[in-house]
């Protein structure tokens, strides 16, 4: 799997603004990378 | 130190006997001869007579510390037999609270090296019977019906045993014969560095390889003393958190949760890696574990010692880590 697809952060209940701002750059850099192609052969 | 493993055995049997006829355990878990040349098989043994069938020479591979699980729920107290390996996974057991210390009696054994069956059988040929073998330090003169056969240890031992650190049991009650010291051992973790240094292409090669023939059979949690959880996620029918079907990504999700789940309990006893039958290094699984728990966690290797903290069991408040 490309070790760009795993992403790991520590973030507290109080940090939304931490959180948002995470998921955001996660789901911009898993769109670039396109659908995974590992760990799918049941689909 | 020309060794004779046939005085060992001798030893170990009066060991035995005397712990069942005094009534110290009611079970005795130890080696008997295998039905194949160069095997041996678990021996479960509750009457003192029965202890002339014991033995022990480096053909006994088996870990016999997980069978301590099968006995957890009875009231029997166990007398089992232990290597410097297998002697840690009896240390992560008491660790974890599986088997009660009142109700187990160690008996330790040293280990100068254990020499692939596999190996050994196809120079001797299936048919020949084994007699007595001596240590000669750096091999083991092994007599035969067909005459004395001398295997190199470096050729013919078991990977583990070539990197072992524990030659003499770290914990018992009775100790077999004399402590040995076996010298220099290989590196560790010599493979692993390889296999790090390689693309996430290129591993993924190297593992796919593999884990596409995985037959989940479940051999290597079966025989695996740090798999000792009441209900195993690979049983369970629901959640679905890993489906039953064989294929890549299946046996690649298995073979993670495997490895992570027994992070800080595996010992590197290498059994897992023994029983697989279509040979898949997961070995090399356990000891990235490892290395990351001697280099990150600074931490001995699991099992070494009693007193020692787990290294993914307990909780300091003085962390020198930061929560970042
Ligand atoms: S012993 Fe080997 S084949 Fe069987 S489940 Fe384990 S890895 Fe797969
Ligand atoms: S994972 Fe393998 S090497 Fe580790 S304790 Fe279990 S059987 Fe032994």
């Amino acid at each position: 799997m490309e070790p760009e697809r795993i992403s790991l952060s520590w973030i507290s209940g109080s940090e939304g603004a931490k959180f948002s701002q995470t998921v955001t750059e996660i789901t911009e850099k898993i769109n670039s990378l396109g659908p995974n192609k590992k760990m799918r052969d049941n689909q | 130190m020309n060794q004779s493993f046939n005085s060992l055995t001798e030893e170990l049997r009066s060991v035995a006997q005397e712990l069942l006829r005094e009534g110290k355990v009611n079970m005795f878990i130890g080696f008997g001869q295998g039905t194949l040349t160069a095997r041996t098989t678990p021996l479960f043994i509750s009457k003192p007579d029965a202890a002339a069938a014991l033995t022990w020479s480096p053909f006994c591979s088996n870990n016999l510390a997980g069978y301590l699980l099968d006995y957890r729920e009875t009231n029997e107290t166990i007398g089992v037999l232990v290597k410097g390996c297998d002697s840690r996974s009896i240390i992560r057991l008491l660790q974890d609270n599986q088997f009660p210390r009142s109700r187990l009696v160690v008996i330790g054994i040293p280990c100068a090296g254990l020499l692939d069956s596999e190996k050994v059988t196809l120079e001797l040929g299936p048919q020949t019977e084994i007699g007595d073998v001596t240590d000669e330090d750096d091999n083991f003169l092994v007599s035969t019906t067909t005459g004395q056969h001398r295997f190199a240890k470096k050729d013919y031992l078991l990977p583990k045993c070539l990197e072992c650190i524990d030659s003499n049991p770290v914990i018992c009650d009775h100790f077999t014969g004399k402590k040995i010291n076996i010298g220099e051992v290989n590196e560790r973790f010599v493979e692993i560095k390889s296999l790090e240094a390689l693309s996430p292409q290129e591993r993924s090669r190297y593992w796919d390889g593999y884990f596409q023939n995985c037959l989940r059979c479940y051999a290597c949690r079966n025989v695996c003393p740090a798999c000792n959880c009441r209900e195993c996620i690979f049983d369970q029918a629901g959640p679905d958190w890993v489906s039953k079907r064989n294929n890549l990504s299946e046996n690649t999700a298995f073979q993670i949760i495997r490895a992570l789940h027994v992070a800080g309990r595996c010992v590197d006893c290498g059994e897992c890696d023994r029983v697989c039958p279509v040979n898949i290094p997961l070995r090399h699984l356990n000891q990235k574990v490892l290395k990351d728990i001697d280099e990150l966690f600074d931490a001995p290797m699991p099992g070494t010692d009693l007193e020692q903290q787990p290294v993914l069991g307990h909780y300091c408040a003085d962390d020198p880590d930061e929560f970042k």
